[in-house]
């Protein structure tokens, strides 16, 4: 809008940052955000910008009992994911019926730690407890609604990543691993939805600790450094160890 | 920022990267610390006390899932919190559309320039910036961002509650944004 006095794209990011937008604004600006990395850089500095702002809302104790009612909740969900014995048991599935279960109970880590115990391999034939030797994380970033779960098996050096909620976009989803020395290592390009399966390669497996990060980036098509993201991390999460 | 609120703002930090490790005594510690902030979001945005609260619950539940996704180089705990809190009452708000009138008191608070009551607790000077900033903004525009961030409304409801066409609220927030990026520019 020429009478404005920001350009509309600097506009849609201070609106995406405030919480203005809705419908299909909204969701081309998520769109913008995971194809762009400058405007996600803007959505980011305007969010920084107001954030100060959270000051400004008065403090008001919440009801007496709520956090033992998140507590049950917890708890509930849980017991709920928990394999019995018998189910740790049963025959090796596909892949796909594993994940079919998984994302019934993708919203804990602990629950994908229940659901490794389910998934097809070597581990259906043992008993428990958790093969120690399995990482799981969560990333999710600023895109509401974006969610990857990483699955990594040790015994077949295997990362399954699931991927839900990502825009279409020109750019392509990147997996990289970050360990405690800050430097991303890719693992690999991601198919926008469902399950991707990467062998991690030889010399990355050492990185599988509960120090690294797994960042997502979304990169050009030809990859413009194999060694090096090009464009900012607009998800990630802690691997732990189950 | 005082010595206290400066190891309080680490206690939380260090609370919230233990719930990333699934440690529950953590959660506790850290809705200890933050439960009452989230509310005040959650129930200035729900309006509705029993929304407020099933929100809240939510939110909790998020932190638990998310934490992981937590990262002190990006934003502050308790920011990151805070975020959290005003996203999900905001998609609340935007379930329930809306042939419920909008409150009939929400025009009196949209024009409440005591909506930053706690501008004075923002504790150092580079927080307290964008409260000047936003003093220094046209009332009115101030008064929409404010209802914006503060009420989670969109441009349409902002534009009832000030009885103004979509197209001038719009110009307004527009403009009193690029004035208080340039004023925050200035004063760092």
């Amino acid at each position: 809008m020429s009478s404005d006095a920001m350009p509309d794209r600097s506009a849609m990011a201070a609106e995406l940052a405030l919480g203005l937008l809705e419908g299909a604004e909204r969701a081309e600006a998520l769109r913008l955000m995971l194809a762009d990395p400058d405007f996600a850089a803007e959505v980011e500095a305007w969010r920084g910008r107001l954030a100060p702002l959270y000051d400004g809302f008065a403090e008001t104790s919440a009801p007496a009992g709520l956090m033992d009612r998140i507590d049950s909740l917890i708890d509930a969900e849980l017991a709920a994911e928990r394999p019995s014995p018998v189910v740790a048991h049963l025959p090796a599935r596909s892949g796909g019926n594993g994940w079919k279960i998984a994302t019934l109970a993708m919203s804990a880590v602990a629950a994908v730690l229940a659901l490794a115990l389910v998934l097809p391999g070597p581990a259906v034939e043992q008993t428990l407890p958790a093969n120690p030797a399995m990482a799981v994380a969560q990333l999710t970033g600023p895109i509401d609604g974006l969610l990857l779960t990483a699955r990594y098996d040790s015994r077949t050096s295997e990362m399954l990543v699931r991927v839900e909620g990502m825009p279409v976009t020109d750019t392509e989803p990147e997996l990289w691993i970050v360990p405690k020395d800050g430097q991303p290592r890719r693992l690999g390009r991601l198919m926008r939805g469902g399950v991707t399966r990467i062998e991690i390669p030889e010399g990355h497996r050492k990185f599988i600790d509960p120090l690294s990060n797994l960042i997502l980036t979304m990169e050009p098509k030809t990859l413009p450094d194999p060694d090096k993201p090009s464009a900012p991390t607009v998800a990630q999460g802690r691997l732990q160890r189950i | 920022m005082t010595p206290a609120s400066l190891e309080r703002r680490a206690d939380l930090q260090a609370a919230l990267l233990r719930v990333a490790q699934q440690d529950r005594e953590a959660l506790r510690i850290v809705y200890t610390m933050t439960s009452a902030k989230l509310h005040g979001v959650c129930l200035r945005i729900c309006i509705d006390r029993g929304a407020a609260e099933d929100v809240l619950q939510n939110v909790y539940l998020k932190v638990w899932q998310r934490a992981g996704s937590f990262d002190p180089a990006r934003a502050s705990a308790i920011a990151w919190l805070c975020a959290i809190a005003r996203n999900a009452a905001i998609d609340w708000r935007r379930s329930q559309r809306y042939e419920d009138p909008l409150p009939a008191d929400l025009a009196e608070t949209l024009v409440d320039d005591d909506a930053d009551p706690s501008a004075a607790l923002a504790q150092d000077s580079e927080r307290a910036q964008i409260f000047r900033c936003l003093d220094e903004l046209e009332p009115v525009r101030a008064s929409a961002i404010r209802a914006g961030f503060y009420q989670g409304l969109s441009y349409p409801e902002i534009a009832e509650a000030m009885d103004k066409p979509v197209g001038t609220v719009k110009s307004w927030i527009r403009r009193g944004l690029m004035q208080l990026k340039e004023c925050l520019s200035r004063e760092q």
